[in-house]
């Protein structure tokens, strides 16, 4: 082996480095491919969008910021490149924007106005971009430089004309293809105009390099978008202690509904989670049905995702009325979700009121029980049954637990009235209970909780970090009464 | 732009050397510039080089490289051999001969050429492992002579990540060849 030092390498490699077989790429030395090849592959990565794994939202990110990134080399060029420079950088403002706003409840301020001034600016960059190349190209010393970029203006404006047609035809599909081919053929034609004029415009000095601000640039925006999710998804509750106590009867009159109702049946481990107040207004109990569904009847719930118990149960009163209690608890030590929502849904039209909805939630932080009364919100929907609309009653109520609480469970309940003349006994009740867990930091877009279905059967395709968990209790009335009495 | 896109390599011989010189100006100034050091400088040496090119544009071989590649070594020693004044420089009635411009080649002992044959080996082997980036800053800092400030303002880095590459790199060529980093 040679022996030699710094020096010695750095003049060999001056003297001869010309006869190694390095100098075979002497060609790829360009004062503006590098800063071309971002430019480029920003372009192309701005064309499409692709609608899975959020493709659609990081491709055109990375796209922008390369396309700033390689316009920052040229922007001492001329007049023109430093045009088209600020415009890169306003629309990485722009895109990262729309991110920003686009996972908090405002993203539907983003309307096709922010679209259309995307657009906009793109086509005010091509339109900088290619005179840029023209005049650098005058310097140059050449005679009728033309202006690379028009061929790309024009096959981005039939590719956007197509592409909003929006038929799901073949021949649409074909067309766009055949026009997106073009505009990165038309694109990747502009990179060998620019490096061919390139040699005389000089080259802007950076004070960070490319790649790591790219980087920082992504990791900032992800910080930044889960910090405003957390802050758009995340619903405290007003908390207040609960003696342990109110849950196995502090009052002697309490102490008597609950020994009534487990002579009737009721869960007892079920009925150690629910306060007093809400057995109070139970009154004389007549019979308890248990439509308990640990574990099963969960709608999509499966031994990985499994982390929720429910049960329900109802309580039938003397005076025809029903009491429906159904709960929740997170098994084997699992958390709750960023926001958790609750969700009734009760068929309108049948003969039954549904009243006194409640929800609570109760949770441990340093050795205290809290609870917390839901806000429940009340509202009629419609959807498609088969076709036809109908409409639907329902109750629901979003609440997050505290981040590092513990033993986090809830329940539900409600009454079930007839109406004059009508008897529970003759009825089989169909409740639709829905657990939503979002488990993800962010949306994208956002979305409220519950989701919209367009049918009580729709929304099975859940989306990647939320559970939902459904439960059809089935529900009759139907015990043996020595007569009807009429209702009073 | 379109010249050059209609017009390939090879038959750019046809090309009166005129149109050849107006059509890489640009390439001629970028290889001149960084090793002449001023503009006053790169001016005369353009001279210079045309006028080698006028006299031997005939010998271009298109089977040995590219035109941009031959007018880019040429216009390269061309610059050294002004600045330095080596002993190819021209003297009354001497004329400067392009393949003596391309090779650079010394008049050292058997002995010498043999130990440069074997560390050009070692060179070459060293320089595999460098990946494309790493060759680029090489090629443009020790052939190229360009400043760092002009290779981290072409490839998109900062002053001290050049510095910081070209320590590594020659760290790695050093390590490569069995060299040691001190005096």
């Amino acid at each position: 082996m040679t022996d030699f030092n710094e020096k010695q390498l750095e003049q060999m490699l001056c003297e001869h480095l010309s006869e190694t077989t390095l100098t075979g790429a002497l060609t790829d030395i360009n004062p503006f491919r590098e800063a071309v090849s971002k430019v480029i592959a920003g372009l192309v990565l701005t064309t499409f969008t692709l609608q899975f794994l959020y493709l659609n939202y990081i491709l055109p990110t990375i796209g922008v910021m390369l396309i700033y990134l390689g316009m920052r080399t040229l922007r001492s060029g001329n007049g023109y490149f430093r045009g088209g420079w600020l415009l890169s950088l306003l629309r990485v403002i722009l895109v990262s924007f729309q991110l920003l706003v686009t996972v908090t409840p405002y993203s539907g301020i983003l309307g096709d106005w922010s679209l259309w001034l995307g657009q906009g600016i793109h086509m005010g960059f091509l339109f900088c971009l290619g005179m840029g190349i023209r005049k650098a190209g005058l310097q140059a010393g050449l005679e009728h430089p033309k202006m690379a970029t028009w061929p790309v203006m024009v096959w981005q404006v039939v590719f956007l004309g197509i592409a909003m047609v929006g038929s799901g035809s073949w021949t649409i599909l074909i067309l766009l293809v055949v026009s997106w081919i073009n505009l990165v053929r038309r694109i990747c034609r502009c990179a060998d105009d620019l490096e061919t004029v390139g040699y005389g415009m000089p080259a802007s000095p950076v004070w960070f390099s490319a790649k790591p601000m790219l980087l920082t640039y992504l990791v900032l925006l992800v910080i930044a978008m889960t910090g405003l999710s957390l802050m758009a998804n995340y619903t405290p509750v007003d908390a207040e202690t609960v003696d342990a106590s109110a849950f196995t009867g502090a009052t002697e009159s309490a102490s008597a509904v609950r020994r009534e109702l487990i002579e009737k049946g009721f869960p007892e481990e079920m009925l150690s989670q629910i306060l007093d107040e809400d057995l109070e207004d139970l009154g004389e109990v007549k019979a308890v049905i248990c439509g308990v569904q640990d574990d099963t009847g969960l709608l999509n719930a499966d031994e990985k995702k499994e982390q929720i118990r429910t049960s329900t149960v109802a309580v039938c009163t003397a005076d025809h009325r029903m009491k429906l209690f159904s709960s929740f608890t997170y098994l084997d030590g699992k958390r709750a979700g960023i926001r958790d929502c609750a969700e009734i849904i009760y068929p309108r039209g049948e003969a039954f009121n549904y009243e006194d909805i409640c929800g609570r939630i109760f949770f441990r932080e340093e050795n205290v029980i809290l609870q917390s009364r839901l806000l429940i919100q009340e509202k009629e929907e419609e959807y498609l049954w088969f076709g036809d609309i109908s409409r639907n009653e329902t109750a629901e109520t979003v609440y997050s637990f505290p981040p590092f609480s513990k033993e986090q469970r809830g329940y539900l309940c409600w009454w079930i009235v007839p109406e004059a003349g009508m008897y529970m006994e003759d009825y089989d009740f169909n409740v639709y209970i829905s657990y939503y867990l979002q488990k993800r930091f962010f949306t994208l877009p956002y979305a409220d909780l519950p989701y919209e279905n367009t049918s009580l059967f729709g929304g099975f395709g859940d989306r990647m970090g939320e559970y939902r968990y459904q439960i059809y209790p089935l529900m009759s009335a139907d015990y043996a009464e020595p007569e009807r009495e009429p209702y009073l | 732009m379109a010249d050059r896109e209609k017009t390939p390599e090879t038959s750019m011989t046809r090309l009166p050397v005129a149109e050849v010189i107006r059509l890489h100006r640009g390439l001629l100034y970028y290889v001149i510039r960084p090793i002449t050091g001023n503009e006053h400088r790169a001016d005369d040496c353009f001279s210079v080089v045309c006028e080698i090119l006028l006299k031997n544009y005939d010998k271009y071989d298109p089977s040995r490289g590219t035109l941009t590649s031959w007018l880019t070594r040429l216009a390269r020693n061309a610059a050294l051999n002004f600045v330095q004044n080596r002993k190819y420089e021209m003297t009354a009635g001497e004329e400067m001969d392009a393949t003596d411009l391309e090779n650079m080649a010394d008049l050292r002992t058997p002995e010498d050429a043999l130990l440069r044959k074997e560390a050009m080996e070692e060179l070459n082997e060293a320089l595999k492992s460098l990946d494309r980036l790493e060759a680029n800053i090489l090629l443009r800092k020790y052939y190229y002579m360009q400043s760092t400030q002009q290779i981290g303002a072409e490839l998109g880095l900062s002053v001290r990540a050049v510095e910081g590459r070209l320590y590594r790199i020659k760290k790695k060529l050093m390590k490569k060849m069995g060299g040691h980093d001190h005096d």
